[in-house]
């Protein structure tokens, strides 16, 4: 509920929107009571005494009120859809602005899935909260409090009747809603065992139909299913019991007012005291107040429920919010610097939670400027999370990383990774078009570059055969695209930019065994002046570069030197090769 | 990126470049053949594809109660499932009546209180009429209660035979739909759309009844207690309903528009926070911000004018409302006074509360037909699952108990779409229990070449033996039930790793299971987990490592024992303890069988009893290891630059 209430700091600046707002609601309320009231006039005053001018009068005012209320509900509603709506997209865009400035560290805490659903999903959520705010939440509280005001004026002995009508529909809604909760929640966790299911076999057709297993799928279905349907039901029958009881309350209350009617009939302000009748006007008002009283008791439960929800999803945009960033440039970082292409790892140890478990234990090594660098190693053994640190997408726990001698920490983020490309293993592609992907390595890419770059990454050849080239429509994830093209725009991106540090990390695995030797090939020629790291899985992809850096399972450094020497010094490597060509090679 | 930048771009694509050979007059294309080619291309990828995590994206699953076609066919087929239930159905709508019936008498009741009693004096009169009308409301509320509960049970039975209907179905549907449609779009048809059938089903249909009941009886009642007030409420109607269909479809433009805008903004936000590695790469935080601030305040600009549109309803409606009652009340109230028509207080209490009846359904029907018809395009969506091709028609015939394991590849061509063929002219002989090594380039055919054997997809030419019969005259179930696979990405399902194991034969004994696993290398690593075999294995084997998802669904395929094998060598390197480990239970597996190996190390190739080698697909060599080095072919290359070179390092 507190986050609900720090999210409301967002609807501050539209203060003006928002009184105006709240003061057409009053006007409009008042209003759906004064309507009423002003007919008891025409009923009990006018029609006995025949007085044609007085109900015309009446008629009209009450007219003058009707327009009012609707000029004041469409100022209400125009006010709050303002409030709803810009202070919800100032949220939304803070929002982002705090995700996009997130960490990695932050970003692995949160999970990518849960961002996502909190950028779009609980900020709609939000927005609604606003909306409801202004139109219904002050709204409820105003029509039972304008109401039960009015009706005691009206008739202190009919007004009796709340003390009976009142609690009775408080009480049913709230056995209604601690039956229906729990049951509803049900349905939900019922709704995930039919999800698991049909996922299942949506996400594994050949496994299940290799092992011809339909029959026993289809039992799971059911149990799922079955499940579903019993719990669903138990909570319909609730719903089938709650509805008809609040009818049962509002039209017993009718029955009430009548009976109420009957027993002042022998007295009190039920009898007009000019003529001696009984003022059933006043009896005609009533039974609509009370309708509308009970109607804002029903709407107000109903928002408590919206507002247990809104405050679910405040929770989350709040725990954004006050993610703390763990990786921002000092206020004096260094901003001019041209990157030579050395890189040095002293003592550098590095894990993701703050447990003490390290995934890279203790790594020295030094790579100078134009080198290129194979990395080997097991899945797991620290290879990515040791070039993450170079661009500072994590920074180090412990030890030093130095880029022409001088420790990253103390460059500018920005201007550090402006330098260095990197080319993560599953290609991230976005929404566009295959030239908008491209440029993103580098803003001011002319066309020559596009080409040469996708030169480089053996791209040029299927980017040739669209007829829109550069120009062609990419789909969100790429998806219209291979796994092979969507590596090679990513390598193309990555050319671009003309890096003095290029990181490939295993991107050439799903580009064919020919175009990998050509996009190696134009790195060694470029390697002047550019150091390149290549991490890779085979052998025979990095056995030709100056050195290759060998991590065990453990994220420890196994070797750091050319082919040839590692095969006699280091263990680890000499077993992923003979795991590669096998005993028959040979070695022995 | 920005605007700017997509404009330079754009520019420099202008200027004439030497370096392709494409024709440059045909760059600019129209609108449509642009979007005609983008679809073939699409098509032919989404085919490759290998269906990837589904993400549907928020706002994307938005139904805005388009026009759907063939609603009255859709809605025969419900009403087909709710046929079932005769009785139940007559029940509920009986009820439905006898409540909207019901309901409307009260307004009379309470006219007839103040007109005829208290207006008299009358006091145990009002108090009778007052009991009357609790009777009155406890027999409504019964019955309604009674529509309401034999229509939820009766719905959700319904729904639950429709869900099973979609599911049994997609159990049947061939391979190719799953590459076609996305898991999460699937999982989507069997939740969600039919939940949009229930929720129709259970509350508008009735609420559509009473709402309509209620109209006319209201009408009814309010001629029958006075004529003239009743033709003046009447008046009201043309006014109320030509407004409301206005804002509606003034609205349903706007709600369209917001909904777009939304899934627009949405799609920003899941492409850049699942990219947001490569964001920060490439310093794009700018851009972004600035792209999606744009798409932020198009949204706000398009949801403003929905919303206020569709905001403006209520008070219309309210103020409708107030109109009606104080026109019932100054005019009948003159009627009264002129006596020019026969009218009575309670007359005009009793209009007004009709009047209020009478406005409400009107209201509600524009919404809830609008509900109405997102249940039936839900029920298209399902139903369209429903129609699907099933594969098992035309299945064979002939039953298998056991296959000797000749495999015959004959001409066999094969496209995922039709004119771009994937295989060509594939021919090849599989001799009884030897292993057969496919090698080639990633994208050449090879997993394609395995699909075929059993039957995951079938072959445009050609023919498929095994033991000398086509496998198209076999049954389905029992030719795949014969021919075991591991996929180097195994998938795991969600369950314990005993589930996962015994799943290769469900009616396997725990000691069979063991067995199994001791014979795939995985019985040790099992044991060490904490619980052993019964750890949990989360949905996709997420939380094993690739090496140990291999070796237990090694142990899963020796349980079903059959009697072809189909193997898909890892190509990442799993650390080298368990990759020998793999390599041995392969290899134990593959004894006596007949087996296909899509292999990548070294040794795999050089074991194989015969290798062919596929590119582009086609079949450029096969024969032994040394027949194709002597070749000095395709495969010799393929040896020299990828093991060659690094054998002679480790021999020197």
């Amino acid at each position: 509920m507190g986050n609900l209430m720090s999210l409301l700091k967002y609807t501050k600046k539209y203060y003006i929107h928002i009184s105006i707002s709240i003061s057409a609601m009053l006007i409009q309320v008042i209003v759906g009571f004064l309507v009423p009231f002003l007919m008891i006039t025409i009923i009990d005053d006018a029609i006995p005494n025949d007085n044609i001018q007085l109900l015309i009068t009446t008629a009209l005012i009450m007219l003058g009120l009707a327009v009012l209320g609707f000029l004041a509900g469409a100022v209400n509603n125009y006010t709050s859809q303002y409030v709803s709506q810009y202070s919800s997209a100032d949220l939304r865009l803070d929002l982002f602005r705090k995700i996009q400035s997130l960490s990695f560290i932050n970003i692995d805490h949160f999970k990518t899935s849960r961002l996502i659903t909190t950028a779009t999903n609980d900020i709609v959520r939000i927005q609604q909260f606003y909306m409801m705010l202004l139109r219904i939440i002050v709204r409820a509280p105003l029509m039972i409090g304008v109401g039960l005001f009015l009706s005691i004026r009206t008739s202190v002995q009919l007004s009796n009747i709340f003390y009976i009508s009142m609690p009775i529909l408080i009480i049913s809604i709230i056995v209604i809603m601690i039956l229906a909760f729990p049951r509803f929640s049900k349905v939900q966790k019922t709704i995930d065992g039919i999800n698991k299911v049909v996922l299942e076999t949506a996400n594994a057709p050949r496994v299940i139909k290799s092992f011809v297993s339909i029959e026993h799928e289809n039992q799971n279905f059911e149990t799922a299913n079955e499940n579903f349907r019993v719990t669903n039901t138990a909570a319909e029958k609730i719903m089938a019991f709650a509805d008809p009881i609040i009818m049962f309350i509002f039209n017993a209350s009718i029955a009430g007012i009548v009976f109420l009617g009957a027993y002042f009939l022998n007295g009190g302000d039920l009898i007009s005291s000019t003529t001696g009748l009984p003022k059933v006007g006043i009896l005609i008002a009533f039974n609509n107040y009370s309708m509308q009283i009970l109607f804002g008791l029903m709407m107000f439960a109903m928002m408590m429920i919206f507002i247990s929800r809104a405050a679910v999803s405040a929770k989350r945009i709040m725990e954004v919010f006050d993610e703390k960033i763990d990786l921002v440039s000092k206020d004096d970082s260094i901003k001019d610097i041209v990157l030579n292409g050395d890189i040095e790892f002293k003592n550098v140890s590095f894990g993701y939670g703050t447990d003490g478990n390290r995934v890279l234990n203790n790594i020295s090594f030094k790579i100078k400027s134009g080198e290129t660098i194979g990395i080997i190693g097991s899945t797991g053994s620290g290879k990515s999370s040791l070039i993450h640190l170079i661009p500072r997408l994590y920074d180090v726990c412990e030890g030093e990383l130095k880029v022409n001698n001088i420790d990253v920490r103390d460059i500018d983020v920005e201007t550090l990774r402006s330098q260095i490309s990197v080319v993560t293993q599953t290609a991230t592609i976005f929404s566009g078009s295959i030239g908008t992907n491209i440029i993103q390595g580098n803003k001011e890419a002319i066309y020559d570059d596009f080409i040469d770059a996708g030169d480089k990454a053996s791209a040029n050849e299927f980017i040739n055969e669209y007829q829109d080239l550069y120009n062609h429509e990419v789909q969100q994830n790429g998806s219209n695209l291979s796994g092979g093209q969507k590596q090679r725009i990513s390598l193309a991106r990555a050319f671009i930019r003309k890096p003095k540090i290029l990181i490939l990390d295993d991107s050439t695995s799903a580009v064919d065994a020919k175009s990998e030797e050509l996009i190696l090939n134009q790195i060694e020629k470029l390697s002047k002046g550019m150091t390149t790291l290549v991490i890779s899985q085979k052998v025979s992809t990095i056995k030709n570069m100056d050195k290759i850096l060998v991590m065990d399972n453990k994220g420890h450094l196994d070797g750091f030197d050319t082919h040839a020497k590692l095969l006699k010094t280091s263990k680890v490597y000499y077993e992923i090769a003979l795991s590669q060509v096998g005993n028959g090679g040979g070695a022995k | 990126m920005s605007k700017r930048n997509k404009q330079q771009l754009k520019n420099t694509e202008v200027k004439e470049k030497p370096y392709a050979n494409v024709d440059h007059s045909k760059v600019i294309l129209t609108k449509e053949q642009v979007k005609i080619r983008n679809e073939a291309n699409k098509d032919h990828s989404k085919m490759l594809a290998k269906t990837t995590g589904g993400n549907r994206g928020p706002g994307g699953g938005m139904y805005l109660g388009g026009k759907s076609k063939n609603s009255k066919q859709t809605v025969l087929r419900i009403w087909n499932y709710l046929g079932i239930y005769k009785i139940g159905l007559l029940v509920s709508l009986i009820a439905v009546i006898a409540t909207s019936l019901l309901a409307t008498f009260i307004p009379w009741l309470f006219a007839k209180a103040i007109d005829d009693y208290i207006l008299q004096f009358d006091y145990s009169g009002a108090i009778k009429i007052g009991v009357f009308i609790i009777g009155i409301a406890v027999l409504t509320s019964t019955v309604r209660f009674v529509s309401r509960y034999t229509m939820a049970v009766i719905s959700q039975k319904t729904v639950k035979k429709i869900r099973k209907d979609a599911f049994d179905k997609l159990q049947n549907l061939p391979v190719n739909y799953f590459d076609t449609n996305q898991p999460g779009e699937i999982v989507s048809r069997i939740t969600n759309d039919v939940d949009l059938i229930s929720n129709s089903l259970a509350s508008v249909t009735l609420e559509l009844m009473n709402s309509i009941i209620t109209l006319v009886a209201s009408l009814i009642f309010m001629f029958i207690i006075n004529w003239a007030l009743a033709i003046l409420v009447i008046v009201f109607v043309p006014l109320m309903a030509i407004f409301t269909m206005k804002i509606a479809k003034i609205t349903k433009k706007g709600f369209v528009s917001q909904q777009k805008h939304l899934a627009a903004l949405n799609s920003i936000v899941e492409e850049n926070i699942s990219g947001l590695k490569v964001v920060k790469l490439y310093s794009q935080e700018e851009d972004l911000i600035e792209e999606f601030s744009n798409k932020n305040t198009q949204l706000r600009k398009a949801g403003f004018k929905a919303q206020v549109y569709s905001g403006i309803i209520m008070p219309v409606i309210n103020f409708l409302n107030d109109l009606i009652y104080l026109v019932i009340v100054a005019i009948g109230g003159l009627l009264l006074i002129t006596g020019k028509v026969a009218i009575t207080v309670g007359d005009i209490a009793a209009i007004t509360s009709y009047a209020r009846a009478f406005i409400r359904p009107i209201a509600n029907i524009a919404q809830l037909f609008n509900t109405l018809q997102q249940g039936i395009a839900g029920a298209e969506r399902v139903f369209k699952l429903i129609d699907e091709e099933d594969e098992y028609i035309g299945d064979g015939e002939v039953e298998v108990a056991k296959f000797k394991g000749c495999v015959k590849f004959d001409d066999v061509t094969f496209s995922y779409v039709k004119g771009t063929p994937v295989l060509k002219n594939i021919s090849f002989e599989a001799e009884v229990g030897k292993s057969i090594a496919i090698v080639g380039p990633t994208g050449s055919g090879k997993t394609t070449i395995i699909n075929l054997l059993n039957r995951f997809y079938d072959i445009d030419s050609g023919t498929i033996e095994i033991d000398h019969k086509n496998i198209l005259e076999y049954k389905k179930d029992d030719l795949r039930k014969k021919i075991g696979v591991v996929l180097q990405d195994t998938h795991l399902f969600g369950g314990t790793v005993y589930d996962n194991v015994i799943y290769g034969d469900l009616s396997a004994t725990r000691e069979e299971v063991i067995e199994a696993s001791k014979m795939a290398n995985s019985h040790d690593f099992i044991m060490k987990l904490p619980k052993g075999y019964e750890s949990e294995v989360y949905e996709g084997g997420q939380n094993f490592s690739q090496g140990e998802r291999q070796l237990i669904s090694i142990a899963r395929t020796i349980l079903s024992n059959p009697d072809i094998l189909i193997l898909d060598e890892a190509t990442s390197n799993v650390d080298t303890r368990t990759e020998s480990h793999i390599q041995e239970s392969m290899r134990l597996l593959m004894e006596g069988r007949t087996s296909f190996v899509i292999a990548h190390r070294l040794q795999t190739i050089r074991n194989a009893h015969k290798i062919i080698v596929i590119h582009d697909g086609e079949l450029i060599e096969s024969g032994t290891h040394l027949e194709l080095l002597n070749h000095k072919g395709f495969y010799y290359e393929l040896y020299t630059t990828q093991f060659h070179d690094i054998i002679k390092d480790m021999k020197g």
